[in-house]
């Protein structure tokens, strides 16, 4: 636990921890990057520290295998947190699943969808909007020693 | 910061609609979620499952990357008004600026003539509202509010009122406008213009102005609060105003308490029927989509006033909404209506929780020294986002428990512990929107060492940090604490096929017997198995027997010379006191060598081995034993031979030891008898002696026992009597050749120890005589190390330890009475011995010819030393020294 402490204390801080260097882990690393656009329209990826209301930030969750033996069946979970919500279809690679509860382990492929009772006692299902979705997550099949990967997803910070 | 503006008057607008929806489709929390505060952190952690190349299940938790919120600035005013003015008179006018952003922020205010119409207002002034009535609170002007709270929180608006004078030069029917400017000042201070607009109208009237206000009774409420709202209208131009028609729409989120209007110019309460009851006004309850109070006033004097009361309840769901009740007002005079806004009323929101399950979340029983986990589940029942503070209430678990709150992974698992994210020194749970569920897990760490009967219990208690009047309780309760456990069974682990001595020890009877002789090892194959939920370590421990509460007794201790020892048949057989740390369940073989001494009496040894874990006091015993057999044995040495001079005599020295571990020589047991033969009946005499005084010479006092010329065996002296383990009797044969005997002629003599029982095997010694005319004697002495060098020789037995020097010296000296040629003596290291100092010879007496050091070891080896001498005449006498070093 002070380990923890002390990691984040260094990220306070704006150091940059190598993770990369601890052999025999998986590392997980996760950052904040805010989405603009320059002036010749191009997308700018900017990694911040602080956010406004209305702005797009791409999560950017890299694992890197440095367990020394193949690894199968990832499956990474990035919340969303409470004042931002998810930007449909910007998760890359392609979500395996999703959730509109932060705890329970009902992920299902998107688009999620749900029942509905119409006025007139009928019942219908419909699609969730991806902005309530409170939980993604991705299948990645497997990872070789020494591989890694990154899974991106884009959020607006609630305005 | 439009985007809110425009989101919350679709929320507003929808709000109705959303009613209806939200019992169908479930309240969707991300309709309520608020812009996130300025300097507010959003922090957020990945977590992810996997399986490694050893198929284990494996999860991995990422950095928390954290972002914090700046702030925005937003602003609205509300929307301005028409209103009637007499010439030269004051119009006034009131406006709300709500703070849309999502700081604390100030707004400048302009109030300026808008050049619209056709006359000019002579002065314009804002005075502060801050009780948003629509009266000015005082008189001082002011440009500028002060600080006001973000968008989200109850005071996020201000009010301000405008007052201005209208010219006396303006005529009937002319109007001018006001525009009302509030600017966010963090908006200007960095460079950005965030502001609101309202226009109000003020139109000249010489007829009656009646000027309407609408206020209410508080201006905060909860939600079923009643509410009563009053409309004050005045006459203030110049004639009575007819037809007042004051026009009340009721908005969504209020409800009419129907037959309480009261109208000032009426005692008791108007009815609500348009009924034509009353004089003077004409009311009505007219309900439908909307419902709307419509009153007619017939006449109201000029300079005169009154008023118009009634009360509502707020409904339901309103939690955090403010609502804005307006009046319509026309009369006859002018054209077109009014709408004059109440002060708006601002419902708190709800702060409420409950619990998802029982109160009491009960664990019936875990291990001392184990984790417990509690799960509780809290969900926000209240209106809005809340914080919820954890506190432990007093708990009675043993002394030394440690409690850890953890937030929860979908399956309920503690994942990373509580914090406090706020400034008050309490871990809480975060922000939890309303309708969501939060789950605390109480993690007890149980003291080891301490087990018992409870319940134990703690209460845990989240606390809404919105008002900390709303708190939801779950006791944690744990009814027992039970001893961990080991059990140390024979030849397999307990609950295996073929454990023997399952279960707590010690056992009435021994479970594994072994039956063996003294001066053996027997091992016993015992399993030592933590039965406990934790990992534990235990100290092996042995006795002969148990104290009657069944712990062992002297621990450590055997009958003298048993010892036991404790190997791990899976790390080589090295020596163990202990198992080391074995997990939950896991088990540890472990053999028990127990040694019985030689001549140890023969009979039943219990042996009990323990398990004890210092940390948990976990115990088990095993009760096994030992059978000593019944061993009967004797040993005589050692066989001899020599040379005698024609007629000369010679001594050989026999030692009976008794090896028995029962008594011998006592007539039960056995009965010894000796016999002495010749090979030679003629010639050669010998003659057995009992060594009385075990000095090796016979002596005067030594008794003759038997002698070879006599056939048949005879019993040992009545002296010698009983003889038990390792006792001696030393006997010597002395052995006589006569003068005539040839060279080289040889006899030999047999001594023979008997059991005429014969329970003990027969033991004989032989010793052979040669005659020769030049005799060697070879004699052989030994010395310990007397500070790096020999110290005195002597043939008898001393005590060395490993490590330490033997000197050996060995003398070759012709005692016959014709010279001996062609000499060879050999000699061996010793065993557990090597060479220290390299052989070396020395004439003693006379003068030989040639003396050969033929072969030798190495210092530092073992092997034969071996010395040839040529010649060796009558009385010469040559020596050998070497000296060895015992092993280590």
């Amino acid at each position: 636990m002070k380990y923890k402490y002390l990691f984040l204390f260094v990220l306070f801080l704006g150091l940059s921890v190598n993770t990369n260097a601890q052999s025999g882990e998986l590392s997980s690393v996760l950052k904040a990057y805010k989405i603009s656009f320059g002036a010749d329209s191009n997308e700018v990826a900017t990694e911040v520290t602080e956010v406004k209301p209305g702005d797009i930030i791409e999560y950017r969750l890299t694992y890197q295998n440095g367990t020394g033996g193949d690894i199968t069946q990832l499956m990474p979970v990035l919340p969303i947190p409470p004042e931002m919500f998810y930007l449909e279809s910007t998760a890359s690679p392609a979500l395996s699943g999703a959730s509109v509860s932060t705890i329970a382990n009902d992920f299902r492929q998107p688009p999620l969808t749900r029942q509905v009772t119409l006025p007139d006692g009928s019942q219908v299902n419909r699609v969730i909007p991806a902005q309530e979705y409170r939980r993604l997550q991705w299948l990645v099949p497997a990872l070789a020693a020494g591989e890694s990967i990154t899974l991106t997803a884009r959020v607006e910070v609630r305005s | 910061m439009k985007t809110t503006h425009k989101l919350r008057q679709r929320v507003q607008a929808l709000f109705g609609m959303l009613m209806v929806f939200a019992v169908v489709l479930g309240t969707s929390s991300d309709v309520f979620a608020q812009v996130p505060p300025a300097s507010s952190s959003i922090g957020n952690q990945a977590t992810a499952t996997y399986i490694d190349n050893g198929s284990n299940n494996q999860s991995v938790t990422s950095n928390t990357v954290v972002t914090t919120v700046q702030q925005v600035a937003g602003v609205t005013i509300t929307a301005g008004a028409t209103k009637q003015v007499s010439i030269g008179g004051q119009v006034t006018f009131s406006h709300i600026i709500t703070n849309t952003g999502n700081g604390t922020d100030q707004f400048t205010i302009t109030a300026v003539d808008a050049n619209n119409g056709a006359y000019n207002f002579n002065n314009i002034r804002i005075y502060p509202d801050a009780n948003k009535d629509g009266v000015a609170d005082n008189f001082t002007e002011i440009s500028i509010t002060p600080n006001v709270d973000r968008a989200g929180l109850a005071n996020n608006s201000y009010g301000v009122v405008i007052v201005a004078d209208v010219p006396a030069g303006a005529q009937d029917g002319q109007f001018e406008d006001i525009t009302v400017t509030a600017t966010s000042k963090f908006s200007t201070d960095n460079g950005g213009n965030e502001n609101a607009v309202a226009t109000d109208k003020a139109i000249v009237d010489e007829d009656a102005v009646i000027t309407v206000s609408k206020g209410v009774s508080q201006t905060t409420a909860d939600v079923g609060n009643t509410l009563t709202y009053t409309i004050s209208y005045s006459e203030n131009g110049t004639a009575a105003a007819n037809n007042l028609v004051l026009k009340d729409p009721i908005p969504a989120g209020l409800t009419y308490v129907p037959g309480t209007a009261v109208w000032s110019g009426k005692t008791g309460f108007l009815t609500d029927a348009d009924d034509g009851n009353e004089s003077g006004i004409t009311f009505e309850h007219i309900t439908g989509t909307q419902d709307t109070l419509s009153a007619v006033v017939a006449n109201v004097a000029n300079g005169s006033s009154g008023t118009l009361s009634f009360q509502v309840t707020i409904d339901n769901g309103q939690e955090g909404e403010t609502i804005t009740n307006t009046v319509i007002t026309t009369h006859d005079d002018i054209v077109g209506d009014n709408t004059v806004n109440g002060t708006p009323v601002t419902v708190n929101e709800n702060y409420d929780i409950a619990l998802v399950d029982a109160q009491v979340v009960l664990v019936d029983s875990s291990e001392q020294g184990a984790t417990v986990n509690f799960v509780n589940r809290y969900v926000n029942t209240g209106s809005t986002a809340d914080t919820y503070n954890i506190t432990l209430g007093t708990d009675n678990y043993p002394s030394g428990r440690q409690f850890f709150l953890y937030k929860a992974d979908a399956n309920n698992q503690p994942t990373s512990t509580y914090q406090d994210t706020g400034t008050d020194g309490i871990e809480d749970t975060g922000q939890i929107q309303p309708g969501d569920t939060v789950v605390v897990i109480l993690q007890v760490q149980l003291p080891s060492g301490v087990s018992g009967v409870g319940p134990f219990s703690v209460d845990k208690t989240l606390t809404s940090i919105g008002d900390p009047n709303e708190s939801a309780t779950h006791t944690d309760r744990l009814n027992t604490i039970v001893a961990p456990t080991v059990d140390l069974t024979n030849n397999v682990a307990a609950g295996l096929a073929g454990a023997l001595g399952e279960g707590q020890g010690p056992e009435t009877a021994a479970i594994v017997s072994q039956t063996t002789n003294p001066g053996t090892t027997v091992s016993f194959t015992l399993f030592v198995k933590n039965t406990s939920a934790g990992q534990d370590a235990y100290d092996l421990d042995f006795a002969a027997d148990t104290n009657a509460s069944g712990a062992l007794l002297n621990p450590g201790s055997m009958p003298t010379g048993w010892t036991v020892t404790f190997r791990d048949p899976n790390a080589g057989n090295s020596i163990i006191n202990e198992t080391g740390n074995l997990a939950a369940g896991a088990s540890k073989q472990i053999t028990a060598e127990v040694f019985i001494p030689a001549g140890y009496q023969p009979g039943t040894q219990a042996v009990y081995f323990q398990a004890f874990s210092a940390t948990t006091n976990a115990i088990d015993i095993i009760h096994d034993q030992v059978v000593v057999n019944t061993l009967q044995n004797m040993q005589l040495t050692a066989n001899g031979s020599g040379q005698i001079a024609p007629g000369g005599s010679r001594n050989y020295l026999h030692t009976l030891t008794i090896l028995s571990n029962v008594t011998e020589n006592d007539s039960s047991n056995s009965n010894l008898e000796i016999e002495l033969t010749n090979s030679k009946p003629v010639g050669w005499t010998s003659n057995v002696y009992w060594d009385i005084n075990n000095n090796g010479i016979i002596d005067a006092t030594d008794s003759l026992l038997t002698s070879g010329a006599t056939a048949g065996t005879y019993n040992l002296p009545e002296e010698v009597g009983n003889l038990g383990f390792n006792d001696q009797v030393k006997f010597i044969v002395k052995v006589t050749g006569l003068a005539g005997l040839d060279d080289g002629e040889t006899n030999t003599t047999t001594i023979t120890i008997s059991d005429n029982l014969t329970n003990l095997a027969s033991r004989s010694n032989t010793d052979i005589t040669e005659v020769q005319a030049g005799l060697v004697v070879v004699e052989k002495f030994q010395a310990p190390d007397a500070g790096g060098s020999a110290g005195a020789f002597t043939k008898n037995p001393f005590n060395v330890l490993p490590g330490d020097t033997v000197y050996y010296k060995i003398t070759v000296r012709n005692d016959g009475s014709q010279p001996v040629t062609t000499i060879s003596i050999t000699d061996d290291t010793p065993s557990f011995t090597k060479m220290l100092v390299a052989a070396a010879t020395n004439v003693n007496s006379g003068t030989v010819g040639s003396i050969v050091i033929t072969s030798q070891p190495t210092v530092g080896a073992t092997g034969t030393i071996q010395v040839d001498i040529d010649q060796l005449d009558p009385t010469e006498e040559v020596q050998l020294t070497f000296a060895v070093k015992v092993d280590s």
